[in-house]
């Protein structure tokens, strides 16, 4: 196996961190970027704060410099709720700072590192509500953002030995799903309600999906939404 | 999971033949299945070579008594089945759409659409009675998207898709999944005969996003991932393997 550097947003708790363990595991390098600490992580724990666009661009251009990077997973999320009719403009252009702009930050910032290279993996972790849950407007709008831009960036790169997909979680045991779902709640059991396996997501299910699309074997796939949501986009259980 | 029991059909060549190689490699004991004898005994040959353990049975996917046969026999073997890959297919007849006739769709139907129907219909029995199991069928890039010339073909994976996606949510409580993974332009002997001949698949291959044809292993290890990973929150999808023919 060949050893990778990567880079991981939002790489201190739920998938990002089970990411980080597997790759870790498996002998890559890891470079988290987190805003909180964490002790235990298996890597390099940098700390930038992705909410801050202006100053986050510079950190992950310098950040490029000390690494030789090999790909990376634009795992942060940030989700605000509202009702259409009580949207808070505010919120919606923070979601597509820490969601959107995050990612062409990182992406931009390694790319020639990936192009001298002639390989490279971008890793996208989006989510299932781009196919329509309620109250998530901005969060949904900003995920379908990053869909998007996964296949602009996949067809503009597809002869440099770069791949870019997107892996779109179903609810997902995290703190960040809890925060908006709590355990026993009326918005868990409606989740529930919309996912044929009946259960929710583990983080090492999603890390293993992100983790399959790191590798060399993933070579032929690009441009791809990989949705792991136990079925939750494909349909509904009883006609 | 140790050593899971895995089933392939249309194991004897390209894609299929790729994957066998790659459970072995994953450390699957494996039944395979084709409709020649002698290749088929081969190559479960060969896989044993690798160390491996490898049966072959000989069905023909659009009979229903080959595939309980089948299915029964993999159960026989090896006490289970942990995964099963659907990839018996063919291209049928290619042509235009005025020379298509009540033949040339049946022969593309009956291996690619009522096969993948018989292949789930007995693994699926199987995999409930166990409470376990995960299925991979083989689509296309054009079971996404048209095809000119290739129309009953598109259509037939196209097919398979609808089939992989209700067939999950039939048992996605029971505890198996069920997906498909959807080849572009691989470089196997089918892809020649899609085209004509080589040269036609060199310049296929510069159309595509990424300016070269898939390799057999690629979609191997895709299909590997898929039937027995620790992704096992993943149903109902179709996962492309095409260079970025749908992206």
């Amino acid at each position: 196996m060949v050893r990778r550097t990567f880079l991981i947003t939002g790489a201190s708790k739920g998938i990002g961190r089970a990411l980080s363990n597997r790759l870790a595991d498996a002998g890559h390098e890891v470079v988290g970027v987190a805003r909180g600490k964490d002790p235990g992580f298996p890597g390099t724990l940098v700390s930038i704060d992705l909410h801050d666009s202006k100053a986050s661009g510079q950190a992950l251009v310098d950040l490029a410099q000390r690494y030789s990077f090999d790909g990376v997973v634009n795992n942060v999320g940030l989700a605000r709720l509202h009702p259409l009719g009580e949207i808070d403009l505010t919120d919606v252009d923070d979601m597509f700072r820490v969601n959107v702009h995050s990612a062409v930050q990182t992406v931009q910032a390694i790319l020639p590192t990936l192009r001298a290279k002639g390989w490279g993996r971008i890793v996208n972790v989006t989510s299932l509500v781009t196919t329509g849950i309620p109250l998530r407007s901005g969060y949904a709008a900003a995920k379908a953002a990053v869909n998007s831009l996964t296949r602009t960036w996949a067809m503009e790169l597809a002869e440099t030995g770069i791949t870019v997909n997107a892996v779109a979680p179903g609810p997902v045991e995290t703190e960040m799903f809890r925060q908006n779902t709590p355990v026993a709640s009326e918005a868990e059991s409606h989740f529930l309600s919309k996912i044929p396996m009946r259960r929710l997501g583990k983080p090492e299910e999603i890390a293993a999906a992100i983790a399959f699309l790191l590798s060399d074997e993933a070579g032929f796939i690009t441009g791809q939404t990989l949705f792991v949501d136990g079925g939750g986009s494909i349909g509904r259980t009883a006609l | 999971m140790t050593s899971p029991v895995v089933l392939i059909t249309g194991a004897l060549t390209g894609i299929g033949r790729a994957t066998a190689f790659a459970f072995i490699e994953a450390g699957a004991r494996l039944v395979i299945s084709g409709r020649r004898e002698d290749a088929g005994r081969a190559l479960a040959r060969e896989l044993r070579e690798r160390g491996g353990e490898a049966e072959f049975v000989r069905a023909d996917v659009r009979h229903d008594d080959d595939v309980r046969h089948l299915v029964n026999a993999t159960v026989q073997r090896f006490g289970r089945l942990d995964a099963a890959v659907n990839n018996a297919g063919t291209e049928g007849f290619l042509s235009s759409i005025v020379e298509q006739t009540t033949e040339s769709y049946a022969a593309t139907f009956d291996t690619n659409v009522l096969g993948t129907l018989l292949c789930m219909k007995h693994e699926v029995r199987v995999m409930l009675a166990q409470g376990s199991g995960s299925i991979v069928n083989l689509s296309s890039a054009v079971g996404k998207k048209g095809a000119a010339g290739a129309a009953v073909y598109a259509a037939s994976k196209h097919a398979v898709e609808g089939l992989t996606k209700s067939v999950a949510l039939e048992v996605a409580g029971a505890g198996i999944r069920v997906n498909a993974v959807a080849p572009g332009p691989i470089d196997t002997d089918m892809i020649v005969r899609f085209v004509g001949d080589a040269a036609n698949a060199n310049s296929l291959a510069q159309s595509l996003p990424m300016q070269r044809l898939g390799r057999a292993e690629e979609v191997a290890a895709t299909i590997v991932f898929t039937a027995i990973g620790k992704s096992q929150f993943l149903t109902g999808h179709s996962i492309s393997v095409d260079g970025g023919y749908t992206a």
